[in-house]
């Protein structure tokens, strides 16, 4: 009881600035930062085994110990002491539906989404509904001995060993500062295995387990797609997703077995205060096929690129995405891929818009290892530029280790042409829409790789954007 | 009152005259031929009336049914019932043809469109062209041959519905069947909605199978003469020439 | 020896792949070249060469070089002064050729600014060479600096052909500003040496201006090449083309920064850049990272890259005119960097780098 009143009087203190307390007590103060003490805290709240909670602690160490980068936005905004706040108290931490920004609450009401939705969205409120669809689709899946649960229940399960063996191997807490707190304050997330020869039918969506507690922001993924599976997963939603507490720093590991495929699509609109650190890495044996699928609409700052280890002979990768970066937003996207195996290839095809201010940036790096005999890589950046007050910048590296390689890249950045402009006015369709219409267009390579309500919801998305909504 | 109604229209591009004082008119569901020697300026005429920026009337006016077309811009003018057949139709990635059009009609009439009449429509008319239907689905215009571009652009009209279609050189760069076909498009466009054309070309092959009832001669932005059909005769026989000293004097 | 960082990219990303930036190292008893003989090598038409005016150092100095701002310390602190060719207003058509020789394991340094009046013409050839015998040429190391600036109409093309032995490092730090009109083109061979940074920045500050860059190199045995080079776009309607054509042979390593830069205002600008890069053996290294920035929306940026080996089909094309596989190769790999040599005015160097390209490439 007591510690309940505490922890109250904590998130009261956290949300509204410090004024002169007449009375003279003493202040409680809030710690910067993460300590040891929040970590143990979500460490006993999650139940972890003892690996998991000594790993959050050894993650606390190195992320402690951790530069940020120099290079990419700056993450001056993010106030860790209210994060940290948010770890120790997610499960009370509600956001009053009144103090939702307006421009969040217009953007529901133009992309059509249910009150329901809005409030768990809005991390105000009770679960969404979405658990019953949620759990049906288990259920079919189930039937195939496919196993789509949440990762925390899947620690202490028949499953705990296969997590331990992978849990943060593929994105070791040393990779950077992030990826570390990740390990820390982790919570949340799915996990998800595919018996090898199984083909999923349907789009798995981490969207079903949207709910108030969680909202997304430090969950982990892990999906392990057997020998000869195939699995398309679908992250996150066209909706923006809001919080007071401003970080998502996930994590989606992926395992590709030998002959295997995974799509792995997202569309991400996280609400424009947010900063966006999201890692994602995949790692693909012999002839196994990753394909990623990334529509960037959100957050104020974000950090994002889905990397892919070729490491088998004659693995696969394809990366499609498009990010569009308006007023506020700083937003550094693109793909990274190691080719290690021989006869490895990949394509990578990245959209890029900027306007009103934003700044988009294309960042990727193409490594090819000295034994990745007949590599094929296939790069290309186009960008579009709205207006003369935003910035894009394409900066793609390559270091290529051996000459038996086909490595291609084109990048092209400009402007909407008048031109097009003028002949879809021609046809009645006023300056505003055929701007819009030209944008879809541009985006047209993604959204044809979503599944339809996916691309209809994109489309949406841009429209709104055009529209300056 | 005639549909359109220019007078005295001089028009600049890039700050340099090249129509001078244009006087024209088109009646409802006449046919207009605009004929002259390359570097005349009558492609410029075509988007002038169109609204397409950077060309800047320094004089004159332009009424379409009565209303001063000056202020309006192209999607305004189009709604108004104009429509212009690109010589160069761009290419526009990412829309395709059948979306663009039904898009197209949507905003025109202000009315949702129903998809499967729509469909049938389009059909029908890709068939009048001979059109091969998987273009339906193809980017607008990317990729597509000269020829299948402006066949393009004549489905988009059967389809719009204008009531002034401007052609401009609508059948360069097409070979015998596909002009033959591009005319029979045209005849279904002046049958099926009475509407007026503004034929922009330099060569008569077009204008074989269609009933004229105006020419007129553009030369170095100047109109040096108006006619009936019989003038395309005179064309065929002696060319440009003796119209071009005309223009001189 | 002292490292000095250089060749920084304009905007750095993951350290991972340790791009950002280039160390170079320098003896520390590195001095400045006696080039007086420059003096004695104009061509008739009013242009000069002399030492440069104690007023005239900050302005050339204001000039950003491709190597960046710790090359530009190195030649300060090293007491460099540098020669000032000046190019008379509309002077057309000269060409000064300038010997730069490797002197024997030492460490040394060159610089030369080019003042080319309005609506001039000059052409401005860099023939580096040298040969090193034995061990001492870890020590040996020739810098060259040029800086150029262009006024209205002016066109300057600057010709460094470098053709030193085997042991020898050297770099060419290059800065060039243009005003309204103004053209730099810049033709760089990189035939021989143990070694080399290549750094190349052109400001295109006045309206239409222009940079036209091509670059061949062949870099072999265990040398390295680092080359920065970036097109600042300034001014509206202004227009660059960098073109990298490049072969790597036995265990050579090469890292291609290329920028293009458009700042705002510079609407209506042009940029264009293109690598080509041939790998002839398994145990090249390869790194490229092609640049653009852009804060304007109405330009055109485009860069292509492409890297690996002969294209079979060309290969096969000529066999079927008759030439042997190995012909065709060594053919194939020398027209690559006899097209940029092209660029060089005919004359007795352009026949003796096309003479280089047949007898050591392939």
């Amino acid at each position: 009881m007591a510690d309940n009143r505490q922890a109250v009087q904590d998130i009261d203190r956290s949300l509204y600035d410090f004024k002169d307390d007449e009375s003279g007590q003493e202040f409680y103060r809030i710690e910067e930062g993460l300590t040891e003490d929040i970590v143990l805290q979500v460490s006993e709240e999650k139940n972890d085994p003892d690996w998991m909670r000594e790993f959050r602690l050894k993650c606390l160490g190195i992320y402690d110990q951790t530069e940020m980068v120099p290079w990419g936005p700056a993450i001056d905004g993010l106030d860790m002491g209210r994060i940290a706040t948010y770890v120790r108290h997610k499960g009370e931490m509600k956001t009053d539906w009144a103090d939702v920004p307006e421009e969040i609450k217009n953007t529901f009401e133009r992309l059509g989404i249910p009150q329901a939705e809005r409030e768990s969205l809005a991390g105000v409120g009770a679960q969404y509904d979405s658990e019953l669809v949620y759990h049906n689709v288990r259920e079919e899946v189930a039937a195939q001995g496919v196993v789509y649960t949440d990762l925390e229940s899947a620690i202490r399960g028949e499953y705990a060993e296969m997590i331990r063996e992978h849990f943060m191997h593929l994105v070791p807490p040393t990779d950077h500062k992030f990826a570390a707190l990740h390990g820390a304050v982790w919570s949340g997330g799915s996990f998800v295995y595919v018996p090898k020869g199984v083909k999923v039918e349907i789009p798995l969506q981490s969207y079903f387990r949207l709910n108030a507690k969680g909202a997304g922001q430090f969950e982990h993924t892990l999906i392990i797609v057997d020998e000869g599976a195939d699995l398309h997963f679908i992250e996150g939603c066209s909706a923006p997703k809001y919080n007071v507490a401003n970080l998502h720093a996930g994590c989606v590991e992926l395992y590709v077995a030998k002959k295997a495929r995974l799509r792995y699509s997202t569309i991400e609109n996280w609400s424009k205060n947010m900063y966006n650190l999201n890692t994602k890495r995949a790692i693909v044996e012999e002839d196994g096929v990753m394909e990623w699928v990334s529509g960037s609409f959100g957050s104020a700052v974000s950090f994002l690129y889905p990397s892919t280890i070729l490491k088998g002979d004659r693995s696969r990768m394809e990366y499609t995405g498009i990010t569009f970066s308006g007023a506020g937003q700083n937003l550094d996207t693109g793909a990274k891929v190691v080719m290690q195996g021989e006869d490895t290839s990949c394509v990578i095809s990245s959209k890029s818009i900027a306007k009103d201010g934003g700044i988009g940036t294309y960042r990727s790096s193409v490594i090819v290892g000295k034994n990745a005999r007949r590599a094929k890589a296939s790069i290309s950046c186009d960008s579009l530029m709205l207006d003369s007050r935003s910035r894009s910048d394409t900066i793609p590296a390559m270091d290529i280790r051996t000459n038996d390689a086909d490595i291609g890249h084109e990048a092209r950045i400009g402007r909407i042409s008048d031109e097009a402009v003028f002949y879809l006015m021609s046809r009645g369709i006023p300056e505003a829409d055929a701007r819009a219409m030209i944008v879809s267009g541009f985006a047209d390579s993604v959204s044809k790789e979503l599944p339809l309500e996916y691309a209809v919801e994109m489309n949406n998305l841009i429209k709104l954007e055009m529209s300056g909504g | 009152m005639a549909l359109l109604e220019i007078n005295d229209l001089s028009v600049a591009v890039n700050e340099k005259r090249i129509l001078q004082g244009i006087t024209l008119s088109i009646g409802e569901g006449e046919t207009h031929v605009l004929m002259g020697p390359n570097g005349a300026g009558k492609s410029t005429l075509g988007l002038s009336l169109m609204g397409s920026p950077g060309y800047v009337r320094e004089s004159g006016t332009i009424l379409f049914d009565g209303q001063d077309l000056t202020e309006l811009s192209a999607d305004k003018r189009a709604k108004a019932g104009i429509f212009l057949s690109f010589q160069n139709p761009i290419e526009v990635p990412g829309v395709s043809l059948s979306s663009f059009i039904r898009n197209a009609i949507h905003e025109q009439t202000g009315q949702p469109v129903k998809l499967f009449s729509y469909q049938k429509k389009l059909a029908a008319a890709m068939e009048l062209l001979s059109m091969d239907p998987s273009y339906a689905d193809r980017d607008l215009n990317v990729g597509f041959s000269g020829g299948e571009k402006k066949k393009a652009e004549i489905l988009q009209m059967l389809l719009l519905q204008p009531r002034l279609a401007i052609l401009d050189e609508t059948d360069s760069g097409l070979d015998v069947d596909a002009v033959r076909t591009v005319s029979q498009g045209v005849e279904a466009y002046q049958e099926s909605r009475n509407g007026a054309l503004l034929i922009i070309t330099h060569s008569t092959r077009i204008l074989e199978s269609l009933h004229v009832d105006r020419v007129h001669i553009l030369v170095k932005g100047r109109i040096v003469r108006t006619g009936d059909a019989s003038l395309i005769e005179e064309i065929n026989r002696n060319g440009f020439e003796q119209f071009i000293q005309d223009g001189d004097r | 020896m002292n490292a000095i960082q250089v060749n920084t990219l304009p905007s750095p990303t993951y350290r991972f792949l340790r791009v950002n930036d280039s160390i170079l190292e320098v003896p520390g008893g590195i001095a400045p070249a006696d080039d007086s003989a420059w003096k004695g090598l104009l061509p008739a038409g009013g242009l000069s060469i002399r030492e440069i005016r104690e007023a005239e150092t900050d302005g050339f100095a204001k000039i950003a070089g491709g190597m960046g701002d710790a090359a530009d310390r190195l030649f300060q602190e090293a007491g460099v002064r540098p020669w000032v060719l000046g190019v008379p207003a509309g002077s057309s058509g000269e060409t000064v050729y300038l010997p730069v020789k490797a002197a024997g394991g030492r460490a040394q340094l060159h610089a030369l600014c080019v003042e080319a009046g309005e609506g001039s013409d000059v052409t401005v050839i860099l023939d580096i060479s040298g040969e090193e015998a034995g061990c001492a040429a870890a020590k040996g190391l020739t810098g060259i600096s040029v800086r150029i600036r262009a006024a209205q109409d002016a066109k300057v093309h600057l010709i460094p052909v470098q053709r030193l032995g085997s042991t020898i490092r050297h770099f060419e730090d290059i800065g060039a500003v243009c005003a309204e009109r103004a053209c730099v083109r810049l033709t760089t061979l990189c035939l021989g040496g143990s070694g080399g940074h290549l750094g190349a920045k052109c400001t295109l500050a006045g309206e239409a201006s222009s940079f036209d860059s091509e670059t061949g190199y062949y870099v072999r045995g265990d040398a390295e090449l680092d080359i920065n080079a970036v097109a600042a776009h300034q001014g509206k309607q202004t227009d660059s083309r960098m073109i990298f054509r490049g072969v790597l042979a036995d265990r050579a390593k090469k890292t291609l920064r290329g920028t293009i830069d458009f700042l705002t205002g510079s609407s209506d600008s042009v940029g264009d850049e293109q690598e080509d890069t041939l790998l002839l053996s398994p145990d090249v290294e390869n790194r490229s990272v092609p640049v653009i920035l852009c804060a304007e929306e109405s330009v055109d940026g485009r860069h292509g890259a492409t890297v690996g080996q002969l294209s079979e089909d060309m290969v096969f094309y000529m066999c079927s005119r008759g030439y042997s596989k190995e012909q065709a190769r060594r053919l194939i790999v020398q027209a690559r960097l006899k097209s940029v040599a092209s660029r060089i005015p005919e004359g007795r160097l352009r026949w003796e780098v096309e003479q280089w390209i047949e007898r050591e490439i392939g």
